[in-house]
């Protein structure tokens, strides 16, 4: 029963890590649509350093933890 | 686990779609308001938030950080790129800030880029000093802004004071009255028409102009006649075109384009031929009017004729020739400043004299004594700007503005009279000012959504010994415009 709770536990990360990487990946496209249209408005309410070190991240982890 | 995906998945994508229907709220800005705001002393702008919708403080070697976060001004202008979402109609600029000034450096003022061509700015006043504390000696009437000092209590109220400008003037002899942030197209001019020389003749203004430049001239008959050339020295990229304007008062009258359809490359450094112009106008009233030649720096104002017997170039001269120039002025000091090394030289106004030795380096020269000067240059190239007026001959020479009420003016000489339309800063917290401007801003300069706001403090350099500074704790720019309520009853009914 453990094992059972630990193995969805491990799919319900790796599942969160993909979504976090889709959702990510589609801020930044947004982000890159938008500044193209209108300079200024993403930088604007959005750290894109930080944003895409998150996505690096999320990526990194969701690699390793696939590998894993 | 199916259904977990989904709703992962649904909830991210609501995200992003409250991001884009945030996004698109802002650029409508549905309310016709947006405010764009920076607390220096906080700093939220680091790792969890975006940019300042204010930009970075530019040229950086002009300002510094303080101890407490807020920004010092230590040299003028400094400029900052303002965001705006979309284009309004008026802006509203709220400035915190602590003035360290001198009588060398006594006004603080800022404002936007309205022509980005003729790189003219308009400014208010944030921040004067003698008007803050008032002159010493003097008497101050007030009523609402409109502000009045005088040497002697003559006036007991301000509309007593207009009255008398109006119906007969207020100076028995020269230029008495000085003004400072004033409409004055209600007000009568400084000179007396009447005392004008009414004969009609031509002048030529003797040196060819490189840039923008205005002109004074006067119309005994009200029959107005310009004509002249002009080059393109293409030495940069863009098309040159040109426009000479005709005011009388605040009201254009004549306009004639000139479109670069020259055949030189730009960039090229080729000089154009000349191009010539005309402008005839009659049956207009006798009177001033002021000529505008509206043209970006590469081009050269190469000869300027008028049926006139006045024609004074205003505020700015910047000659082009290689020989000597002789002009003279009314105003008491220069600023001069060369782009070219050829163009370095010693500069003389009356008995003054200075030598230039950097380019791109704003001097001054000031002389004591006021009254018509001569300036003389050993070749031209140099941009001579002041408060008054260049011309020819002391024939030419005219000028119907009042003395302006800034660092250079003449405080303890010939003023009797200084008018001033200036919202006093309120005082608030800690010895921190607040100043409030209104602009309207619906025809000024915006570039990839953002407008340029410039701080500027004549006179505060960082290597002139002047000193002072201005200590800015926040800036907040609230911009307006119409909602989209407005907007969509004007479509709706147009």
């Amino acid at each position: 029963m453990t094992e059972k709770k630990r193995d969805i536990s491990r799919s319900v990360v790796a599942l969160l890590m993909k979504e976090a990487v889709y959702f990510l990946s589609g801020l930044l496209l947004l982000g890159a649509v938008c500044e193209l249209i209108f300079p200024g408005l993403f930088l604007l309410y959005f750290n894109v350093a930080l944003v895409a070190g998150l996505w690096l991240v999320a990526i990194l982890a969701c690699l390793l933890y696939v590998r894993r | 686990m199916l259904k977990i995906i989904k709703n992962i998945r649904i909830f991210w994508l609501a995200l992003l779609g409250l991001i884009v229907l945030f996004f698109a709220y802002q650029l409508v800005s549905p309310t016709g308001a947006w405010t764009c705001s920076q607390d220096f002393s906080r700093n939220y702008y680091g790792l969890l938030s975006g940019s300042s919708c204010l930009g970075s403080a530019s040229p950086s070697e002009r300002v510094a950080r303080s101890q407490n976060g807020s920004l010092l001004v230590l040299a003028e202008p400094v400029y900052f790129s303002v965001f705006s979402p979309r284009a309004f109609s008026r802006a509203e600029v709220e400035i915190s800030y602590r003035p360290q000034l001198s009588s060398a450096t006594p006004i603080f003022e800022a404002g936007f880029l309205a022509d980005k061509k003729l790189w003219r700015y308009q400014l208010q006043p944030v921040y004067n000093l003698w008007l803050e504390r008032g002159l010493a000696g003097w008497h101050e009437v007030a009523d609402g802004n409109l502000r009045l000092w005088q040497r002697q209590p003559k006036f007991d109220s301000i509309s007593d004071f207009l009255s008398t400008w109006r119906r007969a003037g207020v100076c028995t002899s020269g230029s008495c009255l000085a003004v400072y942030n004033l409409d004055l197209t209600q007000m009568p001019p400084a000179l007396n028409l009447a005392n004008l020389n009414q004969v009609k003749t031509d002048s030529i203004f003797p040196y060819a102009l490189r840039g923008a430049h205005q002109f004074y001239l006067y119309s005994p008959d009200g029959q107005l006649e310009l004509s002249g050339s002009i080059q393109d020295l293409n030495n940069n990229k863009d098309r040159d075109d040109a426009e000479i304007l005709v005011f009388a008062g605040q009201h254009q009258i004549a306009q004639v384009s000139l479109p670069d359809q020259r055949p030189e490359l730009e960039e090229s450094g080729n000089i154009s031929s000349a191009q010539a112009f005309k402008l005839s106008k009659e049956d207009l009233n006798p009177g001033l009017y002021r000529v505008e030649f509206k043209a970006g720096d590469d081009l050269i104002l190469a000869s300027f004729r008028s049926a006139s017997i006045y024609l004074s170039a205003i505020n700015k001269v910047w000659p082009v020739t290689d020989g000597p120039v002789s002009l003279l002025t009314d105003a008491s000091y220069l600023q001069l400043k060369a782009v070219d090394p050829v163009a370095l030289q010693t500069v003389v106004l009356g008995q003054a004299s200075l030598e230039m030795k950097e380019i791109y380096r704003q001097y001054e020269l000031r002389h004591r004594v006021n009254g018509v000067q001569a300036v003389t240059l050993e070749r031209g190239g140099v941009v001579l700007e002041n408060n008054g007026v260049f011309a020819g001959s002391a024939e030419s020479l005219l000028n119907p503005d009042y003395p302006r009420f800034d660092r250079f003016a003449p405080l303890a000489e010939q003023l009797d009279f200084v008018l001033a339309e200036y919202n006093l800063s309120s005082v608030g917290e800690d010895g921190w000012l607040t100043s409030s401007l209104d602009f309207a801003v619906s025809d000024f300069y915006r570039e990839n959504g953002r407008y340029s706001l410039i701080l500027s403090v004549p006179g505060l350099n960082l290597d002139n010994g002047a000193g002072g500074l201005i200590e800015i704790k926040e800036i907040r720019v609230r911009f307006y415009g119409k909602s989209l309520w407005e907007k969509l009853r004007e479509l709706v009914l147009n």
